[in-house]
C-alpha cells in the first residue's frame, strides 16, 4: 500500500509563481508518478497572493480545480502576524480546519515546505493531531531567523547580516523592542522542536540554522531536485557570447538595480540584456519607480516579463550568460539550476548559496555583492575573454534530478516513519 | 417666591417654605410632595433668580452649605451632583480668575486626583508677591468649601508650590467643575478651575522621588496615607468575578502557578508555547489572574483557542477591577489547589525544563527554607537578578533593594552559588501557602514587586526562616515587553521600605 505524504506550502505556483512553490509542486508531481507514494499538495491561497476566497461557504479547504490530490487553504481572514508567524486570533485555522483535514487524509508523512501566511502553529497542530506521523520541514530562506522577510539584510544600510540577535534585530526595526525579538525566536523554536527532520538545500543555510539553535543532526543537507527537462536542441551558441539574461523574482533583494547600474557603467560597450522578471507588481512603489527609472536610462535592455517555469530552459538558451546579482545570501536559487540545465554559465554575487553553487572560474564568474563596478568588470571579462564561455560551459555540473532528490527524501521519510513507529511500540 | 418649588434633579425637589425669606429645603420627590407642589413648580433658573440669587453672600453660602449637606444625606447621584453644581454656579461668590503677573495672589492647580470617595490629592502653586497666601479653599462641583491651606505641605516644583491630601465632608462625584480659591495677605482673592486627573499613583510616586527639605513631611503626611487609601479602595472593590476553566488539570497538582496578567495579556500565548515542552508543567496547575477586567472577553477567547492548540489545561480568573501585582497574586492564591505556590510574572519564560523541580527540591531540603527564587535572565544572557540584596540608598538611613549580580553574564561563577539571600522578588517566587499566610501575605503597598518580595522576605527572616536562591532554575524576565517602568515607583517603595523596617527595628530595640 502506498505511503501518503502531505506537502504543505504557503502558495501554489498556479496562483503565483515563486521558487519554493515551483520546486515543491515539481516534487509533488514527481511523487504522483512514483510507485509507493501517494502525495497530496496543500497550498494556502487568498491575500496577498490572490484575491479569491473559499469557493464553498464553511469549507476553507477545497480541491484545486482539475486535481484530486491538490488542495487550496483559504483562511477566513487575513489575520497573519508577520512578527511571530502565527494567526493572531484565528487559531481555529489550526485546531479546526487543519485538524479536520489531517484526520481525513491521515498522511504517513507531513512535509512542510513553507509556513508563511499559515503559521508555525500548524506544526504543533500536526503533532497533536497525528502524533505518530513524522514531520519534515524544508528551510527555503532565513524567515524563522530574520524578520526582514527572511533575507538577513540590514534595513539600516542593506548590508548583509551574519547574526540575528535581539539587539541587532531591534536596530533594524527600531519600533520593536529587543525582547520581542527574543520572544519571536523562542516562539518559533518551540514549534520547530516538534519537527523530526529539516531539509536545507544549501550548506550556507544549514550552517546559519545550526548557529541559530537547530541541532546539526536534525538538518538534512539536500539540494533541490529539478524535473528533467527535454534536451535542448542547439544549446551551443557561436561567439560572440555577448547576450545576458536575468530571470526570476524582481524585488529589492534580487539585485536587478545592481545589474542595471553595471550596464550603465559599461555605456556604449554594454552588451544586450534580457529581463525575465516576475512579481514586480507586489513590490513597494518606491522600488517600482526606481526600477522604472533605471530601465528608462539603460540602453540595450529588453524587458520580457514573467515566464512559465516549464519554459525556463528555452528562455535561458536564448542568452549566453545568466546573471544572478542578488544582494542577499540566497539559499539555493532555482535559477542557477535552470541555467546549468540550459548549459549557461552564471555570473553571480560572491556570497551565500550563489557562491556555493557556482564555482568561480569553473562554471561561472563571481563579482563583489552589491557592486555594479565589479559586475561591469565581470561582464566585460565574460564578453572579451576568448574561449571563456566554452571553458566555463564545460565545467557545468549535471543538475540534481528530481528522481534522485525524491529518492533521498523518500528514504528519509521511510526512516522517520520507522523511527516514529519504534517510539510508539 | 414663597411656596415655589423646582426640580433640583430627577429625584429631588427644591422647595421654598412660606415666609418672608422662605427657608429653602431639598426634599426627596415623593408622590405626595409632587402632588403638593405641582401647581407651584417653576424651572430651577427662575426659582434661583426670584429667590436666593438676591440674598447676601453669607446667606447664599449658608444655603449652599445646607444643600451640599442634604446632598450627602439624600445619596449623591450624578444627576443630583449636576443639579447642585447648577445651584452652586448661580449662587456662589465668584472671584477673579487668577492671571499670572497681574499682581496680588495667583493660583494654579497642576494636578487634582481622587484618592477615595472623600479624599483628594492636590498639587499646585499659590503665591502672592513672594508671600504664601493666607487661605486656600477647594470648592467641590457640588459647592462644598474645604479649607485646605492647613492640610497641604510645601512642594518644591516652583515658588509657592504646595501638595497634599485633603478630605471633603461630603461625597462628590464627577471629574469636572472643581474651583480653588486663594486669598492673599491683602484680602484679595482669586480663583482657578480644576478637574480630576487620572492615575493618582503616577503623581504620588513622582512627588515621592523629589529631594527637598520638606520631602519627609510630604511623604509621611500625604503620600503614604494617599497610597494606603488607594490600595485600600482597590482591595475593597477587587474580587474574583469569574473563573473559567479550560481543560482538566491534575486534581492534586504538585505546584500551583499563579500568573497575574497585566497590560500585555497576549504574553499568555508565548508563555504557554514555552510551558508546552515542559513535562513538569503537566503536573502543575496553571492559574492566570486577569488584573485588567476590560480585556476579559478577548482573553477568554484566546485562552480557549490556546487550550485547543496546546492542550495545556489552565484556569483563568477575572477580577472585578484593575489590581496591582500583589493583590492579583493574593487573589489568585486563594484559588490554588496546591499547597505549593509559584508566583510568576507573565513576562517570565523558563529557559528549559527542570526549574520547578530545582526550586521545589530546595524548599524540600530543609523545613527552615521558606521561599525560593531562580536566576532571572535578560534576553542578552546577562543576569536580571540572582536573588535580591540590600544596599545603601541615596538618603542617609535609607535602604535600597538591589538586584544581586544584575548585568553580569549568566555563567559568572558567583551566580552558580545557591544559598541564602537577603530577599527574593515576586517575578518568580516559590513559597508554600501556609508559609505565606503565617508571614502575613503580601503587604500590597509598595507598588513594586521587588519591594513586596523583600518585605515578605524580611518578615520571613524575622520568623527565623530563610529565603534561598536556586541557580539551577533559570528563567528569562523580559522587562522590555511593556511592563510598567519601575523607576517612577522606586523612590516611594524605597522610602516606605526603609520607613517600615526602621519602625520594626525600633520596636525590637524598644
Amino acid at each position: 500500500m502506498a505511503r501518503r505524504v502531505l506537502q504543505i506550502c504557503h502558495n501554489h505556483p498556479r496562483v503565483r509563481p515563486g521558487g519554493a512553490e515551483v520546486y515543491a509542486h515539481e516534487l509533488h508531481r514527481h511523487l504522483r508518478r512514483s510507485e509507493g507514494w501517494d502525495p497530496t499538495f496543500l497550498a494556502r491561497s487568498g491575500p496577498p497572493h490572490s484575491p479569491a476566497g473559499a469557493p464553498h461557504l464553511g469549507a476553507p479547504i477545497s480541491p484545486m480545480e482539475g486535481t484530486a490530490d491538490e488542495y487550496l487553504l483559504y483562511p477566513e481572514d487575513h489575520d497573519y502576524d508577520w512578527m511571530f508567524g502565527t494567526m493572531r486570533r484565528r487559531k481555529n485555522l489550526y485546531t479546526g480546519d487543519l485538524c479536520r483535514f489531517l484526520l481525513a487524509l491521515r498522511p504517513d508523512v507531513i512535509h512542510f515546505q513553507h509556513t508563511l501566511f499559515i503559521g508555525y502553529d500548524a506544526i504543533r497542530e500536526a503533532r497533536h493531531t497525528l502524533p505518530d506521523t513524522p514531520i519534515v520541514y524544508t528551510l527555503h530562506e532565513f524567515l524563522p531567523i530574520c524578520h526582514n522577510k527572511g533575507q538577513m539584510v540590514r534595513t539600516t544600510d542593506r548590508s548583509l547580516c551574519a547574526e540575528a540577535t535581539p539587539r541587532r534585530c531591534a536596530e533594524c526595526f527600531p519600533d520593536i523592542a529587543p525582547d520581542e525579538f527574543f520572544l519571536r525566536q523562542r516562539f518559533i523554536r518551540a514549534q520547530f522542536d516538534l519537527v523530526d527532520l529539516f531539509v536545507a538545500p544549501s550548506a550556507t543555510l544549514r550552517e546559519r540554522f545550526v548557529e541559530w539553535g537547530i541541532p546539526r543532526e536534525r538538518i538534512l543537507l539536500e539540494e533541490y531536485g529539478r524535473a528533467e527537462a527535454p534536451p535542448l536542441g542547439g544549446d551551443f551558441r557561436p561567439a560572440p557570447h555577448d547576450s545576458f539574461g536575468i530571470f526570476g523574482q524582481v524585488n529589492p533583494y534580487k539585485g536587478i538595480d545592481v545589474l542595471l547600474r553595471a550596464m550603465q557603467a559599461l555605456g556604449a560597450e554594454a552588451p544586450r540584456l534580457r529581463i525575465h522578471g516576475a512579481n514586480l507588481d507586489l513590490q513597494e512603489r518606491s522600488f517600482r519607480d526606481e526600477i522604472s527609472d533605471l530601465l528608462a536610462a539603460t540602453q540595450g535592455v529588453t524587458s520580457l516579463g514573467p515566464y512559465p517555469p516549464e519554459r525556463a530552459g528555452e528562455m535561458m538558451a536564448a542568452v549566453d550568460w545568466v546573471v544572478v546579482p542578488s544582494v542577499w545570501w540566497e539559499n539555493s536559487p532555482l535559477v542557477i539550476q535552470e541555467a546549468f540545465a540550459a548549459r549557461r554559465p552564471v555570473i553571480c554575487s560572491d556570497v551565500g548559496g550563489m557562491a556555493e553553487k557556482v564555482l568561480d572560474g569553473v562554471n561561472g564568474i563571481h563579482f563583489r555583492v552589491g557592486d555594479p563596478g565589479s559586475l561591469a568588470a565581470a561582464i566585460e571579462r565574460a564578453v572579451s575573454t576568448p574561449g571563456l564561455w566554452d571553458r566555463l560551459r564545460e565545467g557545468i555540473p549535471r543538475v540534481h534530478s528530481m528522481a534522485k532528490h525524491a529518492e533521498v527524501l523518500t528514504t528519509a521519510y521511510e526512516s522517520l516513519i520507522e523511527a516514529r513507529r519504534a517510539v510508539v511500540v | 417666591m414663597s411656596g415655589r418649588a423646582a426640580w433640583l434633579c430627577d429625584e429631588v425637589l427644591l422647595v421654598c417654605e412660606p415666609g418672608d425669606r422662605g427657608r429653602i429645603v431639598a426634599l426627596p420627590a415623593t408622590d405626595s410632595l409632587r402632588a403638593e407642589v405641582a401647581e407651584r413648580l417653576t424651572d430651577l433658573t427662575t426659582f434661583l433668580r426670584e429667590g436666593p440669587a438676591g440674598w447676601d453672600a453669607a446667606a447664599r453660602t449658608q444655603l449652599l452649605d445646607h444643600l451640599v449637606s442634604r446632598g450627602g444625606e439624600l445619596g449623591l447621584s450624578p444627576s443630583l451632583s449636576d443639579g447642585l453644581r447648577r445651584v452652586r454656579d448661580a449662587l456662589r461668590e465668584r472671584r477673579p480668575l487668577s492671571l499670572p503677573r497681574a499682581g496680588g495672589p495667583c493660583l494654579a492647580i497642576e494636578r487634582l486626583h481622587r484618592i477615595d470617595e472623600r479624599s483628594f490629592y492636590v498639587r499646585g502653586r499659590a503665591w502672592d508677591e513672594a508671600v504664601a497666601p493666607v487661605r486656600l479653599t477647594a470648592i467641590t462641583a457640588e459647592g462644598e468649601r474645604v479649607e485646605v491651606g492647613e492640610s497641604v505641605s510645601p512642594h518644591p516644583a516652583a515658588e509657592g508650590g504646595f501638595a497634599g491630601l485633603f478630605e471633603t465632608s461630603f461625597p462628590t462625584c464627577g471629574a469636572e467643575g472643581w474651583v480653588f480659591e486663594a486669598a492673599g495677605a491683602s484680602g484679595r482673592a482669586v480663583e482657578a478651575p480644576a478637574s480630576l486627573s487620572p492615575d493618582p499613583l503616577r503623581t504620588i510616586f513622582a512627588d515621592a522621588g523629589l529631594d527637598f527639605a520638606g520631602a519627609e513631611e510630604l511623604r509621611e503626611r500625604h503620600l503614604r496615607p494617599a497610597v494606603a487609601r488607594v490600595n485600600e479602595l482597590r482591595r475593597s472593590i477587587t474580587e474574583i468575578v469569574e473563573i473559567a476553566g479550560f481543560g482538566q488539570g491534575p486534581t492534586s497538582p504538585a505546584v500551583s502557578l499563579v500568573i497575574p496578567l497585566q497590560r500585555r495579556v497576549d504574553l499568555i500565548e508565548h508563555q504557554i508555547a514555552q510551558f508546552a515542552a515542559d513535562p513538569e508543567i503537566g503536573e502543575c496547575e496553571l492559574l492566570y489572574v486577569l488584573a485588567e477586567p476590560e480585556q476579559s472577553d478577548a482573553l477568554g477567547e484566546l485562552a480557549a483557542e490556546l487550550f485547543a492548540l496546546y492542550r495545556l489545561p489552565l484556569r483563568l480568573a477575572t477580577l472585578t477591577a484593575p489590581a496591582g501585582l500583589p493583590d492579583a497574586c493574593r487573589l489568585g492564591a486563594t484559588l490554588a489547589r496546591s499547597e505549593r505556590l509559584v508566583f510568576l510574572g507573565s513576562d517570565v519564560f523558563p529557559d528549559r525544563p527542570g526549574w520547578l523541580q530545582a526550586m521545589s527540591g530546595c524548599l524540600d531540603a530543609d523545613p527552615n527554607f521558606a521561599a525560593a527564587a531562580p536566576k532571572l535572565l535578560y534576553a542578552d544572557e546577562s543576569i536580571d537578578q540572582a536573588g535580591l540584596e540590600y544596599a545603601q540608598g541615596p538618603a542617609e538611613g535609607e535602604g535600597r533593594v538591589h538586584r544581586r549580580l544584575r548585568g553580569m553574564h549568566r555563567h559568572v561563577a558567583a551566580a552558580d552559588d545557591g544559598g541564602p539571600v537577603a530577599a527574593v522578588g515576586l517575578a518568580c517566587l516559590m513559597v508554600d501557602a501556609s508559609t505565606l499566610e503565617s508571614a502575613g501575605g503580601f503587604r500590597g503597598e509598595f507598588g513594586l514587586a521587588e519591594y513586596e518580595g523583600s518585605d515578605l522576605s524580611g518578615r520571613l527572616a524575622a520568623m527565623g526562616r530563610e529565603v534561598r536562591y536556586v541557580p539551577e532554575a533559570e528563567l528569562y524576565r523580559l522587562e522590555g515587553l511593556g511592563a510598567e517602568p519601575e523607576a517612577l515607583a522606586e523612590p516611594y517603595a524605597r522610602w516606605l521600605y526603609s520607613r517600615l523596617w526602621a519602625e520594626a527595628a525600633a520596636e525590637v530595640a524598644g
